[in-house]
């Protein structure tokens, strides 16, 4: 893989509230860490970077609440992005942003720090769902939130939203997916819930305050929203991905390439340079472990708590389950050969026949992609493709 | 020392009424053992069974005890297996002995297990010191229990010990007692040797080491030995007794208790209930009532994985070393491919044996439901052949006659759950035979019942409908012709072996239907519908459908996190790795443990 330009992933680990379903890498009680926290990513970015000033061309601020960041914080760091790293000029810098946190004058100060994409969490316009999930927002506050971001020119936003909630429905899915189009955003993102261990939403499952989501509704909700998503001119360039043309996130187009990003803040994954890592979970274990001298060298810093090298197994299965989520781009089959000096049908002969038979996967002008029945069915496929390691 | 200042004796308790907390309180009391050697439960060594509070295997162990009178006795206590599995070992553990402990827990009374090793007991001619445990508890009612006792076996209620196990109370006169009441073994030292092999174990230096009471004659170290069953001979590489650790002596005389190190290969070659005499002087007649051991319950074990197919087998041969009742023989199965039919005493037996193979060899096992051994006379030859697994029966209108094994069940029960019994029994085709009321509010319910009825949780439905108060025994009773048929289970229209089942004709349609619909739980969506059917002879009588697979998908890439991602598609493909393939199906391990769900009733 050649590693033309890098994505940047900073982690910001704060929260007012941890929603219902959240497992994330996220904290309540260190909002007072914020600026400390900021100015230790740049103290990362400079032992990761060294002098090299290696190009950029996406940052995504990831949470958490990256919206609770003061905009002073965030305009340190993205200077320190422009100081140790050539961040190209047209990149995309996304901020994922909690609807209740934004006011004009917070989306304007942002807008200036060089931040030019939001990511909004709606999740649901349905109250009843939003209370479940435990969000502290309702629809109305989107809607206000969206309309300050156009105000002050951040007019490239996605939204989220998740189906297969328990409670909800076919019909409220569609009020959401309906409501939310009138928003007109650049971006969708659909989730499906996955209730997660040691969550109060798993917790409630197990005491039966609630009931587990039916697979085969969700399955209705995604085909539905597939629908009407095509309607309204979106492409669905990515399994859970919706975007209008040319709108496509590319940060998020790196993980699906398979490309190079640095993982910066505390829990966050990066891959670069042939290597897989993971940085410290805990802020307070972060901000410590950088006080550290002597790093490690490039990808990786002193707060990182785990890495490997990739290798060529690793590697090919990787390839595999990212590619393949990119529904139309699908894998190239000749560069794979090139790359890994045998072709898909070599490495995997009668999977492959099977997938195709099952009609989960095809090949279209050199390109093996998903069908639209794969779509949903795709962790069928992936964990077909998983090489045992040698 | 001589003869008469020798007493042996055995504990006759029921699960949990205390017999191995006595045992010990016994060894501290004679000094056998002190309190820092003390381990929880010396007679129990197995961790397993600590575990399932039973005794599985008999063992012994000799104490100096020196009385009120002055004198000093060598008392062998033998210990005896604690679950209805095991009563013919119990019954060879009797044997050696001259007097019984009788162990009824002060605030459950007597219970039907109690009562039927009594009377093991009894036809051993021993002589019962009645024994009420527990009465440090506040629930304790001694003298309603000594009264039961009185009523039921027809001891006087004053000849009635009470003690606690646990605190050590009175245990001076259970000592006392013994000294008192058991009669010395009557012996004849010049006879030839006749001792009785009540236990055994394997040991990798010294080969079968088996436990013996000597009734007859003596057996000098040098001696060489001869199985009087087999005419099997050895040379004894070590005697000794069981102090409590096993210690060599010169000689073992009649009337003893203690052990001969054979030396031999297996226990199969020194079986439970044989008698061991001497090679060159030998007796004439074996003493009586030794029984080759008769599995009664069969089921295929799998590896999960193939290729632990001869670590499987290595580790029922080794498990067969140590116990004689252990069958096992080569099996195929279409769907579980290559596995052994195991047979065994009882379920109870079964789930041991599968737990060590578990635990002890780290063997990742799928279990077949058991079943029972039928035998079958064929219609045209007439040929009689006899099957263990339900796959092996031959079609409908292939057999004139197919006969099951039936049992002599009877239940020791509170009255109140009269009905609750009676219920269960008779759903499960048993036969009432009779009643009879032992003391006030408790019910005996006797049955006839099949064996393939009760070897699927019956006993847990039984506990669980009585609340825990209900006991069983049970004790072959023959084999009787039944009207049975094969029921088939067709998973995506191909039979599956393994989890075929013979059911009475009657019940066919309603086990079927259960059947079809515990898979139709257990069987994962796949990429396609899957029907399952369960069928007799060439007819489907059920029907249900896995319908085929629409979501499978993974939620947000959180920040680029594709490790994680990749190890929950590693783990649901080690997951699936473990299915087993039935065609192009995949079926979970515990689809085919099914059949144990069935009477869900």
């Amino acid at each position: 893989m050649i590693e033309t330009s890098l994505s940047l992933y900073l982690h910001i680990p704060f929260c007012k509230h941890r929603c219902a379903y959240c497992d994330f890498n996220t904290y309540t009680s260190l909002l007072d860490l914020r600026e400390v926290y900021a100015d230790a990513l740049v103290a990362e970015m400079a032992q990761v970077a060294g002098d090299a000033r290696r190009p950029v061309h996406t940052i995504f601020f990831g949470g958490g609440t990256p919206s609770l960041m003061s905009p002073a914080a965030l305009g340190r760091i993205l200077d320190g992005v422009r100081t140790h790293f050539a961040l190209a000029p047209d990149a995309e810098v996304t901020m994922e942003a909690n609807p209740g946190t934004v006011d004009l004058e917070y989306l304007t100060a942002v807008s200036q720090t060089g931040i030019n994409r939001l990511s909004f969490g709606v999740q649901s316009v349905v109250p009843s769902e939003l209370a479940l999930l435990e969000r502290e927002h309702d629809f109305a506050t989107v809607v206000e939130a969206v309309q300050m971001a156009r105000q002050v020119g951040l007019d490239n936003f996605n939204l989220d939203l998740i189906y297969g909630v328990p409670g909800q429905t076919l019909a409220s899915w569609a009020q959401s997916v309906r409501t939310v189009l009138d928003l007109d955003p650049t971006h969708l993102s659909l989730y499906c819930l996955t209730i997660e261990p040691g969550t109060p939403m798993q917790r409630w499952l197990l005491n039966g305050r609630i009931q587990p989501p039916d697979p085969d509704l969700a399955a209705d909700q995604y085909e539905l929203a597939c629908t009407l998503l095509a309607e309204h001119g979106y492409d669905h360039y990515e399994i859970s991905n919706w975007a209008k043309p040319g709108r496509e996130c590319e940060h998020n187009l790196t993980y699906w390439r398979n490309g190079a990003y640095l993982g910066l803040g505390a829990g966050a994954h990066g891959h670069a340079a042939g290597v897989r890592y993971q940085i410290v979970k805990q802020p307070r274990v972060y901000l410590r472990r950088l006080q550290e001298s002597s790093a490690p060298g490039y990808p990786l810093s002193t707060a990182v708590a785990a890495s490997h090298p990739v290798n060529r197994t690793e590697a090919i299965s990787d390839t595999m389950m990212t590619q393949l989520r990119l529904l139309n781009e699908g894998l190239d089959l000749a560069a794979f050969q090139a790359q890994f000096g045998q072709s898909v049908a070599e490495i995997y002969n009668g999977t492959l026949d099977q997938l195709v038979d099952w009609g989960l996967v095809g090949v279209e002008n050199g390109r093996l992609h998903l069908t639209q029945k794969g779509w949903f069915l795709s962790n069928q496929v992936f964990y077909r493709f998983m090489l045992d390691e040698a | 020392m001589t003869q008469s200042n020798i007493r042996n004796f055995c504990i006759i308790a029921h699960i949990d009424h205390g017999k191995s907390t006595l045992a010990d309180r016994l060894l501290q009391e004679t000094g056998t053992i002190t309190e820092r050697e003390m381990q929880e439960q010396v007679l129990d060594s197995m961790d397993l069974e600590r575990e399932k509070g039973v005794t599985i295997k008999a063992s012994a162990v000799r104490m100096k005890y020196t009385a009120k009178d002055g004198e000093e006795y060598i008392m062998n206590l033998i210990d005896t297996p604690g679950h209805v599995d095991f009563g013919y070992e119990v019954s060879r553990a009797l044997l050696g002995c001259e007097g019984a402990l009788l162990v009824v827990d002060a605030t459950q009374g007597i219970e039907a297990q109690t009562l039927a090793n009594l009377y093991l007991a009894l036809d051993a001619d021993l002589e019962i010191i009645p024994v009420v445990n527990k009465i440090d508890l506040p629930a304790a009612m001694p003298e309603d229990v000594a009264e039961e006792v009185e009523n039921i076996i027809g001891l006087p209620a004053e000849d009635v010990i009470p003690i606690s196990a646990k605190t050590g109370q009175n245990i001076g006169a259970v000592l006392e007692a013994i000294v008192k009441r058991v009669p010395p073994p009557t012996i004849d030292y010049e006879a030839p040797l006749r001792a009785l092999v009540f236990d055994s174990h394997y040991d990798s230096y010294k080969g079968v080491i088996a436990y013996v009471r000597v009734f007859e004659g003596k057996l000098n170290k040098r001696q060489w030995v001869q199985m009087m069953s087999n005419e099997v001979t050895a040379e004894p590489i070590e005697i000794g007794v069981f102090a409590p650790a096993m210690k060599p002596v010169d000689t073992l005389s009649a009337g003893e208790v203690g052990y001969i190190a054979t030396g031999l290969k297996t226990v199969r070659e020194c079986r439970v209930g044989d008698t061991i005499t001497l090679r060159e002087y030998p007796a004439k007649k074996p003493l009586p009532g030794y029984q080759a051991v008769k599995p009664m319950v069969f089921a295929g074990f799998y590896p999960t994985e193939g290729e632990d197919y001869s670590l499987l087998k290595e580790a029922l041969e080794r498990l067969q070393l140590n116990d004689a009742a252990l069958v096992f023989e080569q099996e195929t199965s279409d769907a579980l491919n290559f596995g052994f039919r195991c047979g065994f005493l009882g379920l109870f037996h079964m789930e041991i044996i599968q737990e060590r193979l578990e635990r002890e060899y780290d063997l990742d096992l799928i279990a077949t439901a058991p079943s029972v051994r039928y035998e079958v006379k064929m219609a045209h030859t007439g040929e009689e052949i006899v099957i263990d697994s339900p796959a092996d029966l031959p079609d409908d209108g292939n057999f004139e006659e197919i006969r099951e094994p039936w049992m002599h069940v009877q239940i020791f029960t509170p009255d109140e759950y009269y009905g609750v019994v009676m219920d269960l029994v008779i759903k499960r085709r048993g036969e009432f035979v009779g009643q009879e009321y032992p003391a006030p509010g408790r019910v005996v319910l006797k049955f006839d019942i099949p064996l393939a009825e009760i070897i699927i949780d019956f006993y847990d439905k039984l506990k669980s409908g009585t609340r825990g108060y209900a006991s069983m025994d049970y004790e072959t009773a023959g084999y009787r012709a039944s009207d049975l048929v094969k029921l088939e289970v067709l998973v995506n229209k191909a039979p599956v072996d393994a989890l075929a089942m013979i059911v009475h004709r009657d019940m066919a349609y309603h086990r079927g239907q259960k059947l079809v619909t515990a898979l139709k739980n257990k069987i994962p969506r796949q990429m396609f519908e899957v029907p399952i059917q369960a069928a007799t002879g060439k007819r489907v009588i059920s029907r249900a459908t896995v319908k085929a697979m629409r979501k499978d998908v993974l939620a947000k890439c959180y920040g680029g996190d594709i490790t994680r991602k990749r190890k929950l598609l590693e783990k649901q493909k080690k997951g699936k790795k473990r299915m087993k393939m039935i065609g192009t199906v995949e079926v979970p391990q515990e689809a085919f443990m099914a059949v144990l769900s069935l009477n869900d009733d």
